[in-house]
């Protein structure tokens, strides 16, 4: 694995004017057969002699959009798979959207294999070496996830030190997965090596994500429900005191909007007001936690006037909470510089478009 | 500040508390326990709740996830409609510190429990 990342120009010397950071965008393999190099020789047989073809899909949608789950302008020609090479990515999103730095979450979720963790955890490290020789060590301009099997999570530890070590690493993915608790202590040796290493966690729903009435009959009400996940999971992270434990932990919830996060507070403030004495462990108000530990996305974006996104700010009680993101290359993307509403002052587009995200990632 | 002779010392026994008026105010008297005299404002500041028709309860702490402590130390008054817990000697609200009823000076002279406000 290469240690010397492209690494100009330093992101921090950007013009705060001009710079966006993206913080969900979404790279993608032609085929699995592109980790092959980066397999052991028996895992290696799975894919090129026994037929494993790639992560199972578990939800049964098709997604009705235009170009399906793609953004319509944005699907290649022919056979070639969207965003799976970085002159894609470039061409479609560093410079046709303006995006100064986009940070790779990929489309891999092997935390949500069910079973079979040994092969899982093969393709977490041949991934991890891919995305990093595939796309971080030829675009200065991108940062990267480990990619890591959660529910062993003393494996996932040590993956999460061995990929570290390559400096355009900026955080760990973890899917929002809906049958595991994350802020169960069995998991924390994740949180503690992203910790240590000065990483970020990202939660981000996928195929795996089920809602409380598990797969609705359509797309558009799975897909509406995807919120619902995610604040599961916080809510098990804070209450299970996983903040408390680590002060300077920064989770990145990802692909579920922003305008959730005030009730989301006023509701575990007000349920820990009368239940604290069940979680003592957890020293703060909810919402506190989440002001100092928990950073949400823009996408996708409610569409919401100027007042009342002002108004959401200030009910947040932050201007530093909301990062951009586009969800590249996916149906439902947005556009990194059209997306929030006209006329917010300048000071706070730039920190959504780029100062929060640089106080967030320890590591950019 | 006046101070106000309530009752009997001997009326309130460890673990006891009881509601008092002094000059129009609702107080509620209690002794934790340990044996520490502490009195609050019987109002809880959320909804209005009398802290008297609720619970005094001793303290839970823990630093660790599953692990409790009961402090023999503290204690709580835990308001009887949503559960907020308020420190007896402070007043403040465990939970959220922003919240908080008034706390009164309590002693005892000569047998009997004495407030001042």
């Amino acid at each position: 694995m290469s240690t010397e990342a492209l690494r100009v120009p330093n992101i921090r010397d950007a013009d705060p004017r001009t710079a966006v950071i993206d913080v969900d965008v979404h790279e993608q393999f032609q085929s699995v057969k592109e980790l092959l190099p980066y397999l052991d020789d028996h895992w290696k047989r799975y894919i090129d002699q026994y037929g494993w073809a790639g992560m199972p899909k578990e939800s049964p949608y098709g997604v009705p959009s235009t170009g399906g789950n793609t953004r319509l302008d944005w699907r290649p020609q022919g056979d070639q798979m969207r965003a799976s090479t970085v002159d894609l990515l470039r061409q479609q999103l560093l410079e046709g959207e303006g995006v100064s730095l986009a940070i790779l979450n990929g489309l891999f979720h092997v935390s949500s294999l069910s079973g079979w963790y040994e092969f899982a955890g093969a393709l977490a490290g041949a991934y991890n070496d891919w995305q990093i020789e595939h796309w971080l060590d030829k675009e200065p301009r991108l940062r990267g996830s480990v990619h890591v099997v959660a529910h062993v999570p003393e494996s996932a530890a040590r993956e999460i030190d061995r990929v570290a070590a390559h400096p355009s690493i900026v955080q760990v993915f973890l899917p929002t997965v809906t049958d595991r608790q994350y802020g169960d202590p069995f998991y924390r040796p994740i949180f503690e090596a992203a910790a240590r290493n000065d990483l970020v966690v990202a939660l981000h729903h996928g195929s795996e994500t089920r809602t409380v009435l598990g797969y609705p009959r359509y797309f558009v009400e799975w897909h509406s429900a995807i919120p619902h996940a995610n604040q599961a999971q916080l809510t098990s992270l804070i209450f299970n005191g996983v903040f408390d434990s680590l002060p300077e932990l920064k989770v990145v919830v990802l692909e579920t909007g922003v305008t959730w996060v005030p009730h989301y507070m006023w509701r575990l403030d007000q349920q820990y007001r009368g239940l604290r004495l069940e979680v003592p462990w957890v020293k703060r108000l909810p919402s506190e936690h989440f002001r100092s530990n928990i950073r949400v996305a823009t996408q996708p974006f409610d569409e919401i006037s100027r007042v009342h996104f002002e108004q959401l700010i200030d009910m947040m009680g932050s201007d530093e909470l909301i990062m951009i993101s586009t969800d590249y290359p996916h149906f439902d993307a947005d556009s990194p510089t059209k997306n929030l509403p006209a006329g917010l002052a300048d000071d706070l587009v730039q920190k959504i478009r780029y100062f929060n995200a640089l106080a967030t990632y320890p590591r950019l | 500040m006046t101070k106000h002779a309530l009752f009997s010392e001997s009326e309130l026994a460890p673990g006891e508390f009881r509601r008092v008026d002094v000059d129009g105010i609702g107080i509620v008297v209690l002794r934790t326990q340990a044996g520490a005299l502490c009195a609050l404002r019987d109002v809880c500041p959320h909804q209005g709740a009398r802290l008297s028709n609720g619970r005094l309860e001793a303290a839970v702490d823990g630093d660790d996830v599953g692990h409790y402590e009961l402090l023999a130390d503290r204690a709580v008054m835990r308001c009887p409609w949503h559960g907020y817990e308020f420190d007896v000697f402070t007043g403040l609200c465990v939970a959220d510190p922003t919240e908080r009823v008034r706390a009164y000076p309590v002693g005892v002279e000569d047998g009997v429990v004495t407030l001042e406000r």
